[in-house]
């Protein structure tokens, strides 16, 4: 990715083709129950060369059509022709999301912050030391900060936990921002007023040494 | 029209060797015509998807319409553009939202999908922020709506981090050796604003007069706000 060509600030609209904005209409409009597209999990899910070669609203649309074809809500066949005879849906109770609900979820306050129960593990100006993990699931750690040092900046208070643990129950995790240096990540090649700063729960980091 | 009912993994296998065509090929008609057949690709299997799930009443095209005006109208930088110009003319907004602009967020109804936890960073003579996500697309969306192709791109987002000056360098911004540049990468729920500095020839202008001048890029820290008059 290094070595991809850096592309031109593109301006105007965001949405460029009218199938985007379909994508991104049906995305936000489609609540049924039982139905889950499973986040950035299932991105991560796709055939690499698959999702290296499919386009940003493209891959929303692969994983809709992935998951309302396992769920049983639409057949390949029916996708392949959509003129063609199709089974209703019998959910009961069920009518499809209107407009004035689809706004109102987008004016939401959806903070990722719970209640603490637990205190924090670390305080702004700690020394910390990422993890150098590298789970086979879902996790947020960028594999350019693993085993890195850096220094929490920010703390966030509990925040909901993104990582995939299996069936594993780690409890409240606070979060908190770490900045790490340039030269700490990438060597001679970074400038030395660069700085990193990335977003890390308690469960990712561990004491610098010298501290306990 | 037996030929369009291709099966779904024909279609998927098209799309994915005519993107890999389109990365290879070496005209650009070449290129041109692979995103072409792409394109169309897509807009085929979007627009049988829709229509089997209208047909079976999982979704409201009135919703789709509304969920497309929202993000296509409703939201977007002219909102950020406005926080921008209000914390240059108000001293105390100002250092309210660099200390909790979750919290000035929902006093002011800004909060939203993808933009609720939000922090504020500023830029000044010694010091640029530039915001990324290295693992997807993560954005402000109640602020600047929802984010620019360029912001989602592999490219962008693999060399954002490693190398910033190149990046913004490339944008057309030259930062110089004094200036600290502090990268931002989304791993969390947390979505950040840069407030860019305030251009030169500005003074006496009213809010909605600065926000005018507030360009998208330069909420993410891409660009610089260039000096007026």
């Amino acid at each position: 990715m290094d070595g991809f060509t850096l592309p031109e600030r593109d301006q105007g609209r965001v949405m460029k083709e009218e199938w985007e904005r379909l994508v991104w209409g049906f995305l936000r409009s489609l609540r049924v129950p039982g139905y889950s597209t499973g986040g950035r999990a299932a991105s991560e899910r796709m055939p690499p060369d698959l999702y290296l070669s499919t386009p940003y609203y493209g891959r929303f649309l692969y994983r809709a059509e992935q998951s309302l074809v396992a769920g049983g809500f639409v057949t390949e066949a029916e996708l392949a022709d959509p003129d063609g005879p199709m089974s209703m849906p019998d959910i009961p109770n069920f009518s499809p999301m209107g407009p004035e609900e689809a706004l109102a979820r987008f004016a939401r306050d959806t903070t990722a912050e719970l209640e603490a129960r637990v205190p924090p593990l670390f305080t702004v100006g700690d020394a910390v030391i990422v993890k150098n993990e590298h789970p086979a699931g879902h996790t947020r750690v960028p594999r350019y900060v693993r085993g890195h040092p850096g220094i929490v900046h920010r703390h966030h208070g509990v925040h909901k936990f993104q990582d995939d643990t299996g069936a594993r129950d780690v409890g409240q995790q606070h979060l908190y921002t770490v900045m790490f240096t340039g030269p700490e990540l990438w060597g001679s090649r970074a400038h030395p007023k660069d700085r990193v700063y990335v977003e890390l729960w308690d469960y990712h980091l561990k004491p610098a040494l010298g501290q306990d | 029209m037996a030929d369009d009912k291709v099966s779904r993994r024909d279609f998927i296998t098209k799309s994915s060797i005519a993107a890999s065509t389109a990365v290879t090929a070496t005209g650009s008609a070449g290129v041109h015509a692979a995103e072409e057949h792409v394109q169309s690709d897509y807009a085929v299997r979007t627009k049988a998807l829709v229509s089997v799930l209208t047909k079976k009443n999982l979704i409201n095209p009135a919703t789709m319409d509304a969920v497309v005006d929202y993000y296509e109208n409703k939201v977007g930088p002219h909102i950020g553009a406005r926080v921008v110009a209000r914390s240059w003319r108000d001293p105390d907004y100002r250092q309210r939202l660099l200390a909790d602009a979750r919290a000035v967020a929902r006093e002011d109804n800004l909060t939203g999908a993808q933009g609720t936890d939000l922090v504020a960073v500023e830029n000044t003579p010694k010091v640029h922020n530039l915001v990324v996500c290295t693992l997807c697309s993560c954005y402000p969306w109640p602020l600047l709506g929802l984010p620019p192709s360029w912001y989602k791109d592999t490219a962008y987002r693999a060399q954002a981090v490693i190398d910033p000056r190149g990046v913004l360098r490339k944008f057309g911004l030259e930062l110089g050796d004094d200036v600290e540049v502090r990268v931002w990468d989304s791993t969390a729920e947390i979505r950040y604003l840069v407030i860019p500095e305030r251009p030169a020839g500005t003074e006496g202008m009213s809010e909605a007069e600065l926000a005018s001048l507030v360009t998208r890029d330069s909420m993410i820290g891409a660009e610089k706000l260039e000096s007026r008059g």
